[in-house]
Formats: structure tokens, C-alpha cells, sequence
């Protein structure tokens, strides 16, 4: 019996040294980790706004951090998830110092119903999170969030009523178009596509008209666009009243909207 | 069960020392908290601070345990007292640590932390410590016996 309560002893003794010595070194190794993050930087490539963060992780610790994964979600404000994007590094050795860069690649046409942020200033909410096993015995999870504005590129989108004007042969649609580019990311760089339809769907007037409106600077003052565009007509296929499509096109997206016309005096 | 230790002089004693020694603990857990807190970062003390009630719960019902197990001691109540503690230990453990994973939010941030690792080897040591206590019991159980057998087998001869 004594030698069994001895042994029971030592074993006590021994997983208290154990347990005392893991969780010093361990909160030791967790003070010795440099985090370094650097200044994010916003690209625009193709049709794509890719948003880089470079991290410099130098683990001086006793421990390795294992199953690093960060991932950042953006939501709208409803909360439905836009987008997600993970970065995950297996493993960073002790004594070792790694540079991950956390990328979040962005096509405005892969966001769920992004033609209504296009012409709708809002917010979207950001939740950046840091997942990761330190010493393979201290699942570790992190996550806040934050809330960044979205300003529309194509806001407050405004198609005056049309008016025709007649000559032998054709009429001219004119039609006046205004809006603000919002967003300090996209810069509005291709072709305002304008078609006049008449009753029977048939394009009876197609002009293309160049636009180049700069992103906002953030100074207060937002780009405008505001023109009138002239179209000519067949006026043996006008109908009194059909409709305009505009298509807006440009490498980052497209967008597509129509309104009605009815010209009364002329018929 | 020896009741007859217990005299007036005996009592006293035993209250003394088991007072005294119940204090050191008491003592022993406000040195090492006042060390470890002024060794956390300010937002690290307030990420534990919502823990501290627990802490100082359970190092109060320490010193009771350590106070009743002196006290009783050289009875069986001291083995039936250790037995409480290392439950009552294992218990407040697994509440206090909520099942070993640390959830704290803090206005938007939330940060989990999973210690289940180190909630199973404190388990186990508290699991050893009371086999400890059975077969200490048991041993006290059966030297008591052989002591109250002794002094007939002499008599016999």
C-alpha cells in the first residue's frame, strides 16, 4: 500500500511539474511572437480591386503556431456574406519569421445583387478573423469587426425625360444623364451604350458615347457626370412610346437600365 | 473514529494550526495573483478581470478545505474531506472554465481561447489525487485496525 501511495504521489508531483513548466513556457513563447502588420494596399487590376495585407510573423517562442488561418468576411448591412477570403499558412516554425500576405480579391460582378450597390451608397461590414493552434495543444481564435463605407460609382443615376427632334428623314432622341461617382476605388473608364426600342423591341437607334469619370478623392467634392446624348432615330419605325436601354460598360462591371419614352405631339 | 484526540487543549491547537495554516494559503494566493496580475498588460488584466470573482472563490474555498482538513486530521474525516476537495475542484474547474474554452467579447471583438488540454490534466491530477485518498483511507482504515488488534494479541501472550 505505501509503495502504491508513493507511486500516486510522484505521479501528482510530476503532472503538476509538467502542467507548471508547459503553461510558463507557453505564456513565454506567446510574449515572444512579433506581429508586424504592414500598410494594406489597394490595386485595381483588370476587373478586379484587390486589397493586399502584408503580416511579418516572427515566432521567437519555444512553440510552433500551426493551422494559421486568416480569413476576412464581408457582409452587408443585413448581414448577408458578399465575399470571403482565407490565407492559410500550415505551419511557422519556432525561430522562424514569415511574411503572409492576406489578399482579398474582389469582381464587383461576383458580389450577390452588386448592381444595387452601384447606384446605392452603404456600408459593409468587415470581420476579420485569426484562427490558429499554438504548440498543437492551445486552439486560439480572434476575430472583430468593423464597418466600412461603399460609395456608389454610378450614384444617384438620374435619365431626364426624352425629347425628339425631327428632320426629313430621322429624328434626334436627346436625353440628358447625371450622376456621381462615389467610390474612391472605381475609376468609370468605357462606353455609355444607348438604344431606343420601340413598341415591338425593334432598336431603331444605337449610339455609343465614351465616359471617364474619376474615382473620389475623398476632398468632398464627388466626380459628375453630366451630358446630354443625342441619338438618331429611323423614323419610319418610331412608335409613340417604346424605351431607352442604357448599358454602362467599363472593365469593372456593367450596367443596364431602361426608361420608357412616349413622344405625344408627334403622333 | 478517534474522538478521544479531541480534548479542550487539543481542540485549540487544532484550530490554531489549522487557522495558520489555511491563512498561509490565503496569504500564498494573494502574492501569487498580485505577481501574475502585475505582470499582464493592462488589456489582458481586463480580459481576465471578469474571472477574478472565480478566482478569489476558489482560493477562499481552499483555505475552508485546508482549515477543515487540518482540523480533522488523524480521523477519517481528513480523507473523506480530501476526497470533497479534489470534486469540488474538478467541478469548479470545468463550470469556471466553461468546459475549458475561454469565450470574451469585448465591445466587437471576440476572442476564443480553447484550454480543454490543460482542463484534462488538471482533471487528472485531481483524478490520481483522490485514488491517493481512497487507498490513504483505506491504509488508515487498516493501520487503525492492526493498532486496536495489537494490544489483545499482546495480552493473549
Amino acid at each position: 500500500m505505501k509503495y502504491a501511495l508513493r507511486a500516486l504521489r510522484w505521479a501528482t508531483i510530476i503532472l503538476w511539474i509538467l502542467l507548471v513548466f508547459l503553461v510558463i513556457t507557453l505564456v513565454y513563447s506567446a510574449f515572444n511572437i512579433g506581429i508586424n502588420i504592414g500598410e494594406s494596399q489597394l490595386l485595381v487590376k483588370d476587373d478586379r480591386i484587390i486589397w493586399a495585407l502584408p503580416a511579418r510573423i516572427n515566432n521567437s517562442g519555444l512553440y510552433g503556431i500551426y493551422d494559421l488561418n486568416i480569413t476576412t468576411v464581408i457582409e452587408d448591412v443585413d448581414g448577408a456574406i458578399l465575399l470571403r477570403s482565407s490565407s492559410f499558412v500550415p505551419l511557422i516554425s519556432k525561430e522562424e519569421t514569415r511574411q503572409i500576405w492576406h489578399n482579398i480579391s474582389v469582381s464587383l460582378e461576383e458580389i450577390p445583387n452588386y448592381q444595387a450597390y452601384l447606384t446605392n451608397d452603404t456600408n459593409f461590414i468587415i470581420k476579420p478573423s485569426i484562427r490558429l493552434n499554438f504548440a498543437k495543444v492551445t486552439p486560439f481564435f480572434f476575430t472583430f469587426n468593423s464597418t466600412i463605407p461603399w460609395g456608389a460609382p454610378l450614384y444617384n443615376l438620374h435619365v431626364d425625360e426624352p425629347n425628339c427632334q425631327f428632320n426629313a428623314t430621322h429624328c434626334i432622341v436627346s436625353l440628358n444623364v447625371s450622376f456621381e461617382n462615389h467610390s474612391p476605388y472605381i475609376n468609370l473608364n468605357g462606353t455609355l451604350k444607348v438604344e431606343v426600342l420601340n413598341q415591338n423591341e425593334e432598336k431603331i437607334g444605337i449610339n455609343s458615347f465614351p465616359i471617364n469619370v474619376p474615382p473620389y478623392q475623398g476632398n468632398g467634392n464627388y466626380p459628375a457626370y453630366n451630358e446630354t446624348l443625342s441619338i438618331p432615330v429611323d423614323i419610319s419605325k418610331l412608335t409613340r412610346s417604346g424605351k431607352i436601354r442604357l448599358t454602362f460598360q467599363t472593365s469593372m462591371f456593367s450596367y443596364e437600365t431602361e426608361v420608357p419614352y412616349e413622344f405625344e405631339e408627334i403622333f | 473514529m478517534n474522538l478521544k484526540k479531541f480534548s479542550k487543549r487539543n481542540i485549540s491547537i487544532r484550530i490554531l494550526k489549522a487557522g495558520v495554516k489555511a491563512v498561509l494559503v490565503y496569504v500564498a494566493y494573494f502574492i501569487i495573483a498580485h505577481f501574475i496580475f502585475m505582470l499582464l498588460i493592462q488589456q489582458a488584466y481586463e480580459l481576465i478581470g471578469e474571472y477574478s470573482p472565480f478566482i478569489e472563490g476558489f482560493f477562499i474555498a481552499i483555505a475552508v478545505f485546508v482549515f477543515l482538513t487540518e482540523f480533522s486530521s488523524g480521523t477519517i474525516f481528513k480523507y473523506m474531506l480530501e476526497f470533497a476537495r479534489s470534486l469540488f475542484v474538478i467541478f469548479y474547474l470545468i463550470i469556471a472554465l466553461k468546459n475549458g474554452i475561454i469565450d470574451v467579447n469585448i465591445q466587437n471583438v471576440t476572442l476564443i481561447l480553447n484550454l480543454q488540454f490543460f482542463l484534462l490534466m488538471l482533471i487528472s491530477i485531481n483524478l490520481i489525487e483522490i485514488a491517493r485518498t481512497v487507498l490513504s483511507a483505506i491504509d488508515f482504515l487498516h493501520e487503525k485496525a492492526e493498532g486496536e488488534l495489537q494490544p489483545s494479541a499482546g495480552a493473549r501472550i
